[in-house]
């Protein structure tokens, strides 16, 4: 008897990746009627994937179907959680910006939506041509919304740099892809075992690289800078934090995969000088991007290059050094980097202007704002000492765990380099503090005051906060805590 | 909630309903902080009472905080700790109360970031948790940034960033040593996890780990007291800073490095603490020496006693590190008579800029006939300051001072030399600021002492005498504490300080009759 066509698994690991491409193509489509609701159809089926994936919190075991194309695990279901949260902070903060420039269209949104179920897909897949073809479903709607300011030169530039570069990267992937396929006669990452050692070998850095480059990670890094400042806030602060989830969490499954040493990641991560990139690569991150971003007078390009810093600290993580991948320290990390990168951008956002069709981002003219408004004061000085790892932030407490683990597993000079850098980054960070608090103007400024922007940065301190003080406690009654959700998630990787 | 946790609580939760309270409403801002500071003294004078002074941790409070991690929520109480809890609680009231007028500013900010910053230092005093104690560390770093940034002088920003970086590099690397050591300490216990300061002592680390997690450890403590060559943030941060929290940076802050050596960098690491104590008494003794020289030609009042902590705070690392009870007890006894009169010299100085808006010593002159009760209450905490016997410098000073000689006489002559360089730039500055003619016509016209002025300096001035003539109260319930902690860094033959019989029960001499 033949197997039935579809099954109640195949529905259930599905259907949150199908609900938000079918999402993408309603909203996009119901623009032509509706086009000022844009954001609101988004959110309702953004929030039916949502509901529909947390049952898969508590999967007992992973499903997997069609040979890897798309695997469901507690791990996949926690990342696509925190993909959606990205995107919800991303429909919230748009309307008050596009509204502003007039061009409140529901494609946008569609686009949004088109790029999450690509992201979605990316961090539960252990196929490499499903992972190659999630890359391009996340990619392209991001290379389009980058340039979706079409009045500023600057947002063209972006969606150009963002297009080449990211394509060639794509193209390397695949390359890699194909590499790995010829060795090994198969193209399910899981089943990969022996084939011709040079060949797999090459094949898997060339994976690894296009997953750098999406990340970020230095030398891989230079279109950052113009593409975040280029595209629009909102769009920046989606990027800059669901692109790192997506690509940090398929490479945790990708590298927890190569626990057999027959396995071609396993190369990357303990052959005998392959062994070493990735440390090196860690460091150079963090301190070009730490470096760089002490110089910028651009909030948006500090923020840039801050989340280059960031995505090395990450790396660190995925340094097996005497143990294995810290799963735990960087899904923890990738929440508290989520919450205060998009709540630093919403305060950005409030505080942008437009001049002659620009975006305007500089913080200078803000100075003493923090005392007019005193809220929007705070949340950004939690937001920033939280990117510094101060305490009492979720910042500082992702950073202990990525740095204890790193410590646990043997990897101690590392972190005192890690730390170096931290200290370096509180001079930019504490800079828009001191602009906001320390200076004084009496020049008036515009600040939106739209309440959606308001309600996504007072939910970014509270659980900033939340998180920093009581990871072990569930900020909601009958909420588990995000310690045990991390927990959880990393559990379910081999 | 324990006494410890209400003590550290209460001005979190004053903080909070502060910032829930209108900006424009200044007096019921005032009046609130200030009736909180004051429940905050009163109620760590319950302290006093219960306290035994055995050397253990007392009020001792111990919850799981993220349990899974080893970390602890574990408060305790010693001998070291309560009278820098107390002071910390004496000083409060008394430096907002002096800060009434100055900060005429963003009242609600101010006491926001004020009370913020008692239970940043606080808690660092009584936390017995590593992770716990690094979280208050760094808390109570960042208030004092705002309260230099925002309300300090023309080159605020620069300081505040200066004091932030110079901190968080020592801190941070602290944190990597602290990650390490109970990484070790996990291994020793069979992989259980625990940052409590009681899991982690006694672990014969190797040596060559010992030195480089003391290095960090000695950093981070080293930048806060500060120990030359680490303390050039200081009298910018100083000299920037508004009157109130020069005050408090001099009076509470500065002892943090001071107690971070005793409390845990010298326990933890016996092996290395020893290895290092010659340059780290060294490095003490010039701070003492070169920051009097430097303090000496000084022409700005607020500056130079900035750089007088500095050379006190030497003295206290130098007893620390003679490794005798008598030695670190007056270190001790050195850091609460400089609490007391570091905050009092900075609240005099504010006194005058309030009226004048400068701190040049050459603007003053003949001030003690136009304003005499000032004059008499400066020149009281200058010869406290200075060590004058019966005031509360000399008892610190001395004490060190013995035990430096015992550990090397080298030591005490060279570091004795500082007491009389003190005194000469003290003096000296009084000198040019009190006496001689009524130079100028703003001068004669400065008005006394006001009541609320009064009110602020008269318990300093108190204590200082107080200390002075009575310090048994103190060393009593310090030796105990201070000799177990000796112990646990190695030091095996305690010696019994002059005039004690190693129990506690025959008080020390009173310095007259030494």
């Amino acid at each position: 008897m033949n197997p039935p066509l579809v099954t109640g698994d195949m529905l259930r690991a599905a259907i949150p990746f199908i609900l938000l491409a079918a999402g993408g193509t309603v909203v996009s489509l119901a623009g032509a009627w509706r086009s000022k609701r844009g954001a609101l159809f988004a959110a309702l089926f953004l929030v039916l994937a949502f509901w529909k994936l947390f049952p898969l919190l508590d999967l007992e075991k992973g499903i997997e179907l069609w040979d890897g194309a798309v695997v469901a695990d507690r791990m996949s279901a926690f990342l696509g959680g925190m993909l959606l949260l990205s995107g919800l902070f991303a429909l919230i903060v748009s309307p008050p910006v596009l509204r502003r420039e007039g061009r409140n269209r529901a494609e946008y949104y569609g686009l949004i939506l088109f790029s999450l179920s690509g992201m979605v897909l990316f961090v539960s897949t252990t196929n490499l041509l499903v992972l190659f073809l999630a890359l391009e479903l996340m990619s392209i709607p991001l290379y389009v919304l980058s340039g979706y300011n079409r009045g500023d030169d600057r947002s063209g530039e972006a969606a150009l740099k963002y297009f080449l570069l990211g394509s060639f990267s794509s193209a390397i992937l695949l390359y890699g892809a194909a590499l790995l396929f010829g060795a090994t006669g198969t193209i399910n990452m899981a089943a990969m075992t022996g084939g011709d050692p040079l060949l797999a070998t090459a094949g898997a850095f060339l994976v690894l690289t296009g997953f750098l480059f999406k990340m970020a990670a230095v030398p891989f890094h230079m279109w950052a800078p113009d593409v975040y400042d280029g595209a629009p806030t909102p769009i920046t602060s989606f990027m800059a934090t669901s692109v790192k989830i997506a690509t940090f969490g398929a490479l945790l499954r990708i590298f927890s995969l190569a626990g057999g040493a027959a396995n071609p990641f396993a190369h990357i991560l303990t052959g005998e000088n392959a062994a070493k990139i990735l440390p090196w690569l860690a460091v150079m991150t963090m301190t070009l991007g730490n470096v760089c971003a002490l110089t910028q007078t651009n909030i948006k390009r500090m923020l840039a290059y801050s989340s280059i810093a960031h995505a090395g600290y990450l790396l660190l993580g995925l340094i097996p050094g005497s143990g294995a991948v810290d799963a735990k320290g960087i899904l923890y990390y990738l929440f508290a980097y989520l919450l205060m990168t998009t709540g630093a951008f919403t305060v950005v956002i409030a505080l942008s202007t437009r001049d002659k069709g620009r975006e305007v981002t500089g913080v200078e003219r803000y100075a003493g704002i923090g005392f007019r408004r005193p809220f929007l004061g705070i949340a950004m000085a939690v937001f920033l000492f939280s990117l510094a790892g101060i305490p009492p932030t979720a910042g500082f407490f992702g950073k202990y765990l990525l740095f204890s683990g790193a410590v646990h597993r043997g990897l101690t000079p590392l972190v005192v380099v890690a730390v170096l850098n931290s200290a370096l980054s509180v001079y930019y960070y504490l800079r828009p503090v001191v602009v906001f608090y320390m200076r004084d103007t009496d020049t008036p400024v515009r600040v939106d005051d739209a309440l959606s922007l308001r309600v996504a940065s007072l939910a970014a301190v509270v659980l900033l906060i939340w998180f920093g003080c009581l990871p072990n406690i569930g900020s909601l009654p009958g909420v588990p805590a995000l310690l045990h959700w991390v927990g959880s998630a990393a559990a379910a990787l081999p | 909630m324990g006494l410890l946790s209400q003590l550290i609580f209460l001005p979190l939760a004053g903080a909070l309903i502060v910032l829930a309270m209108p900006g424009k409403a200044h007096k019921a801002i005032r009046v609130f902080s200030f009736a909180v500071t004051l429940l905050l003294f009163a109620l760590s004078l319950r302290l006093l009472p219960g306290f035994v002074g055995d050397g253990s941790f007392e009020f001792a409070e111990k919850a799981i905080w993220i349990g899974a991690f080893g970390i602890g929520y574990h408060l305790g109480v010693d001998g070291i700790s309560l009278f820098l809890v107390l002071l910390t609680t004496f000083l409060a009231p008394i430096v907002y109360l002096s800060a009434w007028n100055s900060i005429d500013a963003r009242v609600k900010e101010f006491s926001f970031f004020y009370l913020l910053l008692q239970t940043g230092m606080l808690g660092a005093f009584l936390a017995l948790d590593l992770f716990l104690f690094y979280v208050f560390w760094e808390l109570m770093l960042i208030p004092m940034v705002f309260l230099i940034g925002i309300w300090g002088g023309p080159r605020k920003v620069y300081a505040a960033v200066k004091f932030m970086i110079y901190t968080m590099i020592g801190s941070l690397l602290m944190l990597v040593a602290i990650l390490f050591l109970v990484k070790y300490a996990a291994g020793v216990h069979g992989g259980r996890l625990s940052f409590d300061f009681q899991d982690v002592l006694g672990l014969a680390i190797p040596f060559d780990r010992q030195i480089l997690l003391f290095a960090a450890f000695a950093l981070a403590f080293a930048v806060k007291v500060p120990v030359f060559p680490l303390h050039t943030w200081l009298p910018d941060a100083h000299v920037e800073a508004p009157t109130p929290a020069s005050a408090i940076l001099a009076g509470v802050l500065l002892k943090m490095g001071t107690y971070g050596f005793l409390r845990f960098a010298m326990p933890l690491f016996p092996d290395a603490v020893h290895y290092a104590a010659p340059l780290i008494a060294v490095l003490a003794i010039v701070s003492i020496v070169y920051a009097a020289l430097v303090a000496m030609v000084q022409d700005d009042i607020k500056k130079l006693v900035a750089y007088s902590s500095i050379s006190h705070l030497g003295f206290a690392m130098l007893g620390l590190f003679t490794f005798t009870v008598v030695g670190a007890q007056g270190g001790m006894f050195t850091m609460i008579s400089h609490g007391l009169t570091a905050a009092a010299l900075f609240l005099l100085v504010g006194v005058i800029y309030e009226r004048r808006h400068t701190r040049k010593i050459a603007d003053y002159g003949g001030i003690a006939r136009t304003m005499p009760l000032y004059s008499t209450m400066f020149l009281i905490v200058t010869l406290g300051a200075i060590g004058l016997p019966g005031m509360s410098g000399f008892v610190g000073e001395f004490l060190v001072l013995v035990g430096a000689f015992r550990t090397s006489p080298l030591y005490a002559a060279a570091a004795a030399t500082g007491v009389i360089f003190g005194a000469v730039y003290m003096l000296w500055m009084v000198r040019r600021v009190f006496f001689g003619p009524v130079t100028s016509e703003a001068n004669r016209k400065m008005s006394d002492l006001s009541l609320r002025e009064f009110v602020v300096l008269l318990p300093l001035v108190a204590g200082i005498v107080l200390l002075g003539v009575h310090p048994a109260p103190l060393l009593d319930r310090m030796e105990k504490s201070v000799a177990r902690q000796l112990e646990r860094a190695g030091v095996t033959e305690v010696m019994s300080p002059v005039g004690y019989d190693g129990d506690g029960t025959q008080h020390a001499p009173a310095p007259e009759e030494q």
